[in-house]
């Protein structure tokens, strides 16, 4: 039996907007096991970000908790959540978020840097490796700026995924790819995770990719369905 | 290497791409202040050190006076030569003259020596250009650079000397005569302060000028090399009851030595302001490198990192100018230094006026001296005020909310 490794319990959370009180999410309650793959749809601005921030611990609810392999993190202090994220999940973000000024093996090493410290030979051939799965082998020294779109989402994968995270967060990480393009890297990370065991919690407005779930969830009116 | 020096490194310094803007101004910034604190310390440490070197070199390392005239003064030269401190000592009485040649008078400091014993301690044939130690006896005298330029007095010529004491003998309505003496050579030290209105003569020659019968006015002491002036004269004293003094060339020369020092610790603190300026421009390029990086922080923290090490990374990028603005400041103040001869000759070949200035200065050459402690707290101080100044928007960094960084447009 697969145990849970992130779940959200009776979450809410609202947002001042105003006077007045926007209630994104109401009453959510989600549990996703190790190695599986949920999808979340819903429409824009029904909270589908937020929910995701909140499984990762970058925001807090305003009721309920978030646990990560049984155990809530609700308690936990901005610096030590920080230091137990950094080995528990990855994030891969729709804007890649790429730091410029580092080529791509850098970018893809960085996760690595702040979860565990030194770098050392072992780490760079891991990241290489990384790198190769993702089909950018040959660009390792090549600065984000040199990449395509597709490329970018690709690095950021690797980045995501070379400290054998738990869980990935992956937020509409096709929404500024074509569609071929997007096709190729959701079947990268769908591939790479179900290698990996790593469970992966997908946000997209894609049905196309959101059916390929083990399970499909829909947000709206602050709830899943 | 920890990340967030590894991301500050790149973020001030992107490999294999042109340094950012604010980089270049903010490195430019500390640069200067660097440069022009090194520059013009070494520079007044250089007129302090060749100051000393040539005050000591020209009175000696110590002096024994007891501000009146004394007779004695063989039998202390003898207690002062049995100390193993000392390498020589000669006597030594000193006043002021009036020196006509022609028609044209001047008013030179005088100074009555035992040629062979002064030998021992001051380099003076070393220091004579024209002429010849050798040829002096108690009708002539050495006269400085200064005074031979301005005379237009040659070696072999005559001059006319009066002193005091022919004065007092005018006040009872005797005929003033003045000695004539034969100049026997011109000397120069390059200590402007001897070199503009002295003249030598032999010590006999002095105490009839002055009346001093037997009597001197002081005792010049050279120590062995390495004796530190300061404990000698102390331990010296114990030879000689009061109103004997032993004093250092320091002490004779505090004035003149404080009056450097305090320059030098005023433009210290003038100069200062130039890297306060510069810090403003490191405080301002970290401040819009928060905003512009804003995601990148949100990223961080989404991939673990805490804003203590937040913090960390943007305040290593103050630091890190700091440290590459001193490098390079350090680098190009020793080069301008290294120059300096050039440097000056262009300047005065600009605005012309070099003679005065040198002669002004005493020095024939822009002197330097690198004291190892001011730049060592020019380092620290240019660094730590770089880091200090990206300390704040470091903070704000650091503080930020991962959700909202992420969110930020």
């Amino acid at each position: 039996m697969s145990e849970v490794a992130i779940a959200a319990n009776a979450v809410a959370k609202s947002y001042k907007t105003g006077e007045s009180n926007l209630e994104v999410l109401k009453h959510v309650d989600l549990s996703v096991n190790t190695g599986e793959f949920v999808s979340i749809q819903g429409e824009s601005g029904c909270g589908k970000t937020t929910l995701l921030n909140v499984l990762a611990g970058i925001e807090s609810p305003d009721s309920g908790y978030v646990s990560w392999r049984g155990s809530s993190i609700a308690k936990l202090g901005r610096n030590a959540l920080a230091l137990l994220r950094g080995g528990f999940l990855g994030i891969v973000f729709q804007s890649y978020y790429l730091v410029p000024e580092i080529d791509s093996l850098q970018n893809v090493l960085m996760s690595r840097r702040i979860a565990g410290g030194r770098i050392g030979s072992a780490d760079i051939e891991e990241a290489k490796a990384m790198l190769e799965k993702v089909g950018l082998g040959d660009r390792c020294k090549q600065m984000p700026n040199t990449l395509s779109g597709g490329e970018r989402q690709r690095v950021a994968i690797a980045r995501a995924l070379l400290t054998n995270p738990q869980v990935i967060l992956a937020d509409e990480p096709t929404g500024n790819l074509d569609e071929t393009t997007g096709n190729r890297v959701m079947d990268l990370l769908q591939q790479l995770c179900g290698e990996l065991g790593t469970a992966l919690v997908l946000v997209t407005h894609n049905a196309e990719h959101a059916v390929r779930a083990d399970r499909r969830l829909t947000l709206s009116q602050g709830s899943i369905h | 290497m920890p990340w967030y020096l590894y991301i500050a490194i790149r973020h001030t310094f992107p490999k294999g791409k042109r340094w950012p803007f604010f980089t270049i101004m903010s490195v430019t910034g500390v640069v200067l202040g660097t440069m022009a604190l090194v520059v013009v310390l070494s520079v007044f440490n250089g007129f302090g050190h060749a100051i000393r070197e040539v005050v000591s070199e020209t009175t000696g390392d110590l002096k024994v006076m007891n501000g009146l005239i004394f007779e004695d003064y063989e039998d202390k030269i003898e207690t002062l030569k049995e100390s193993p401190l000392v390498h020589s000592a000669a006597p030594s009485a000193f006043g002021v003259v009036v020196l006509q040649a022609g028609n044209r008078p001047i008013f030179p400091q005088i100074q009555g020596v035992d040629i062979e014993e002064e030998r021992e301690i001051v380099p003076l044939d070393n220091y004579v250009y024209s002429g010849s130690l050798d040829e002096m006896d108690d009708d002539s005298i050495l006269i400085s650079s200064g005074i031979a330029n301005t005379l237009r007095i040659r070696v072999g010529d005559e001059v006319d000397i009066y002193t005091p004491l022919m004065i007092e003998h005018l006040k009872k309505d005797e005929i003033l005569l003045p000695r004539l003496m034969r100049v026997a050579g011109l000397f120069e030290t390059g200590f402007a302060k001897i070199d503009e209105n002295t003249i030598i003569s032999t010590l006999r020659t002095m105490q009839d000028l002055y009346g001093l019968g037997e009597g001197v006015h002081a005792i010049k002491v050279k120590l062995n090399d390495g004796v530190d002036a300061d404990s000698a004269a102390t331990e010296l004293q114990k030879s000689f009851e009061r109103p004997f003094r032993v004093s250092t060339w320091l002490e004779s020369n505090a004035e003149y030595l404080a009056i450097i020092q305090f320059e030098k610790r005023m433009m210290f603190f003038l100069l200062l302001i130039i890297v306060l300026v510069a810090s403003f421009s490191i405080a301002t390029s970290l401040f819009t490198s928060v905003v512009k990086k804003t995601r990148e922080i949100g990223l961080f923290a989404s991939m673990g990192a805490t804003s203590r090490q937040i913090t960390a990374c943007f305040c290593l990028q103050g630091f890190s100018v700091g440290l590459v603005g001193t490098a390079i400041g350090y680098a190009l103040s020793f080069a301008i230094l290294s120059m300096r001869d050039t440097i000056t000759n262009a300047l005065f070949w600009i605005i012309g006026g070099k003679e005065q200035t040198m002669q002004f200065y005493f020095f024939s050459r822009l002197p330097v001296h690198y004291d190892t402690f001011d730049l060592v707290t020019i380092a620290i101080l240019t660094v730590s005020v770089a880091t200090l100044a990206g300390l704040v928007p470091s903070i704000k960094a650091g503080m930020l909310k991962p959700v909202e960084a992420l969110r930020s447009e």
